[in-house]
């Protein structure tokens, strides 16, 4: 096997990432922000939130620096896939390094999909599934996403249908 | 009733055994889902009822006051008889509805009253056909017939409940020809496909070659002792059974001997465990309000010594008790097993009261178990079952095989490990070539495994500095708390018991390192060209076998301590149970094989 399969993502997908980590991030942290600003802010409580919304606002900075600058680059660089003649391959993980290679032959279906953060950068992901299991390739642009999908229903339509 | 919801043909009762079944003709099950599906749901459901009053204060007292002249016991009784026929009413209805069909290219169900369900099911989707009768089912010869289909991750399995003996014969063998048939229509057709199905009618044709030469052999039916009660059930047949219809030769057929049958319950070691943890629990409900009343007072009375010894011989009972009934269990499971090999299907019946009859094709097998406990690797016995696509249950009411889908298909209990190559060539000479276990296990790995079985994923190491913690801030930080709180007895009592418990964890320690160790040196993995092995070893030992066909996805993970000592965790998936099983072998060397094994899995090498 060779050490890497050779296509990358579209480059693009880093900011799908980043935004969409971001927007999570942003989200829980906003429900935690104003609930402990609601009760410090309320006299009759009593108590003093202020420790707690410093805390708070050091590890939201800390988990957009994380999830934003740092995470985006290295996941990209991870993720390498392949389109072999009959089977697919693909590389990826940080920490734990997974090498998966799915034949063809035993796809029933894949499908390709398009959330709205995606139709902004004009990306498509595909999904792969078998009958034990489904692998999805995130951001790639609209014709190689295709293609694959294509590519790889007509091989699966080869295949027997037992399992 | 709608027109328009009516079929072609109108429904017939039942097809008679001897009359071969109708294209697009609609049967309805047998009548005993009347009255014996509303017997059976009728009696839990009164029995929940009884419960409830009983339990019930305010319904009680509510009901012990007449109302309105009515004596209470009658008004509970006419619930129950309005509930009663409730159900008869929905089942009556129910069954008018219920039929199912045979058409050219799918089977069909339709079902339900208001909401209307059709399920249909394309003969080559057919995985296994599967029989399976209640007690009360067998005396009146009806069983119910469960389809599981590969319908991907949320399949379902298709239920015709309540069809006679000799009609759920006549299904399945139906089933499985006209499956055969479309299969080999499709095969003549679809030549773009050879290649990937070369294989498998290679496979095919050396299996009925070897199907045609060996012939039934009857010195492997070793009878038993309770072979001959259910011979005389099966040949009783129950009321409406009907005559057995014949649906092919039998090649090979085996049972299990009187030894076999005993020791399948002896070395069942899962009884005895759940003897212990029942035994376990209940000693510490009986000591636990012991020692809060009595604690103080007769704090000078209790000595520890005196406790321990009773507690430990009621552990010991309620472990035998437990071995017993586990005993008693698998005989009931196992009691009248029989495995054959019928032209291209393995079937396996077995249960003394509740009876399992479960039929696969050989090319839906997915995998070969074999399976050791502790007890069956020192007496060098094991299991041995076949993985399947298992369905999940349409509804919990008519309860499938839930044993069977735990560990795949049992076809031999309990097998000596020197008759496994028999069998297999016997049962399945398709899996002749699967190649031997092999240990391939680097050096690195038993390092990796003492250290992840005996520190990382060790409970009992956890469990004993959780106690050493807790006792520690007992009697070191806080003494005088400690010594005033618990009198002088309970403290002696509370280290006697952790002294205990820090035993149970070394012996546990213990028993996860020599596991360790035995994994470390017998485990590896093999393969060749259409077959693949991987051995797990350790105190239990647990090897499958797959074909390179059934492999649906395989992938190594690499952690970076796992990287910097060249290995990595392999792992093959096959759609096996509910939505894939996936099988996997810690720290196999990257060097030469962790890799290539993925180029094997990649079709292109594989031919």
């Amino acid at each position: 096997m060779k050490d890497l399969p050779q296509q990358r993502l579209n480059p693009k997908v880093k900011n799908v990432w980043r935004l969409n980590d971001g927007g999570w991030i942003t989200i829980v942290f906003l429900a935690v922000f104003v609930s402990l600003s609601l009760i410090s802010s309320d006299p009759a409580s009593g108590l003093n939130a202020t420790f707690p919304l410093q805390c708070s606002v050091v590890i939201y900075i800390l988990l957009m620096i994380i999830w934003v600058v740092i995470l985006p680059p290295i996941r990209f660089a991870r993720w390498h896939y392949e389109l072999n003649e009959d089977f697919l391959d693909i590389e990826k993980g940080i920490i734990w390094h997974e090498r998966s290679v799915i034949p063809f032959i035993r796809v029933q279906n894949t499908d390709t999909r398009q959330g709205p953060l995606l139709r902004l950068f004009n990306l498509m992901s595909v999904t792969v599934s078998t009958a034990a299991g489904r692998h999805e390739i995130p951001g790639l642009d609209i014709a190689t996403a295709e293609a694959l999908r294509d590519k790889a229903a007509e091989l699966a339509r080869l295949a027997r249908e037992d399992v | 009733m709608d027109n328009r919801t009516q079929p072609p043909l109108s429904p017939r009762s039942q097809p008679s055994a001897n009359e071969p079944i109708v294209n697009g003709q609609r049967y309805k099950v047998h009548h005993s889902y009347i009255w014996l599906g509303s017997l059976s749901a009728a009696i839990p459901t009164l029995f929940v009822i009884v419960i409830t009053i009983l339990g019930n204060k305010t319904i009680l007292d509510y009901a012990s006051n007449s109302i309105m002249g009515w004596s209470p016991a009658l008004s509970i009784v006419l619930v129950c008889i309005g509930i009663i026929a409730l159900l008869i009413v929905s089942c009556v209805l129910s069954y008018y509805f219920l039929t199912y069909e045979f058409t050219d290219r799918e089977f069909s169900v339709y079902s339900g009253v208001i909401t209307k369900k059709h399920v249909h099911v394309p003969y080559q989707r057919v995985q296994s056909v599967n029989l399976n009768a209640k007690v009360l089912q067998r005396i009146f010869g009806v069983c119910t017939v469960s389809i599981d289909t590969a319908g991907g991750s949320s399949n379902k399995a298709i239920v015709v409940p309540y069809v006679t003996n000799s009609v759920a014969e006549q299904l399945r063998s139906e089933l499985f020809a006209r499956k055969q048939y479309v299969l080999a229509h499709d095969e003549k057709t679809q030549t773009a496909a050879a290649r990937t199905s070369s294989q498998s009618s290679s496979v095919a044709s050396s299996g009925s070659a070897v199907s045609s030469t060996s012939s039934a052999s009857d010195a492997s039916l070793q009878p038993n002792v309770l072979d001959n009660a259910t011979d005389d059930l099966r040949t009783l047949r129950g009321v409406f059974g009907g005559r057995a219809s014949d649906s092919g030769s039998v090649t090979y057929e085996y049972g299990l001997s009187n030894k076999e049958l005993l020791f399948t319950g002896i070395s069942n070691e899962k009884s005895g465990w759940v003897g212990f943890l029942i035994g376990l629990g209940s000693l510490c409900s009986f000591i636990a309000p012991l020692l809060d009343i009595f604690s103080v007072k007769i704090d000078t009375l209790i000595n520890p010594r005196s406790i321990l010894l009773p507690a430990i011989g009621g552990i010991i009972a309620f472990i035998i008790i437990g071995w017993i009934f586990g005993i008693i269990y698998t005989f009931i499971q196992f009691g009248g097993f029989r495995a054959r090999r019928r032209d291209d299907r393995i079937e396996v019946e077995r249960g003394l009261l509740q009876r399992q009859f479960s039929g696969i094709d050989i090319d839906r097998v997915q995998s070969v178990i074999i399976k050791q406990g502790f007890i069956r690797r020192c007496i060098g016995y094991c299991q041995l079952s076949l993985g399947k696509i298992d369905a999940a249950t349409e509804n919990s009411g008519q309860n499938k095989n839930g044993q069977v889908s735990q560990g795949g298909l049992i076809i031999h209990p309990f097998v000596k490990i020197d008759r496994v190559p028999e069998l297999i060539h016997q049962l399945i000479p398709e899996y002749n070539d699967i190649p031997e276990p092999q240990a391939t296990m680097p050096k690195v790995a038993l390092r990796r495994a003492l250290l992840r079985r005996c520190i990382w994923q060790n409970l009992w190491l956890w469990i004993a500095i959780a106690v050493a913690g807790t006792e520690a801030c007992l009697f070191q930080f806080m003494p005088a708390v400690g010594s005033s709180v618990l009198g002088q007895n309970t403290a002696s009592l509370l280290q006697t018991s952790d002294l205990i418990c820090y035993i149970i964890c070394a012996i546990g320690t213990l028993w996860r390192g020599i596991s360790a160790v035995l994994w470390a040196r017998h485990s590896g993995f093999t393969y060749n060209r259409s077959f693949m092995t991987i051995h797990n070893d350790g105190l239990s030992v647990h090897i499958v076998c797959f074909p390179h066909r059934k492999i649906q996805f395989g992938y190594t993970r690499t952690n970076p301590f796992q990287a910097h000592a060249n290995v990595t965790t392999i792992n093959a998936v096959t759609a096996s149970g509910v939505g894939g099983t996936r099988t996997k072998l810690i720290d196999a060397t990257t060097a030469d094989k962790g890799r290539t094994w993925l180029d094997w899995v990649a079709p292109s090498h594989a031919n």
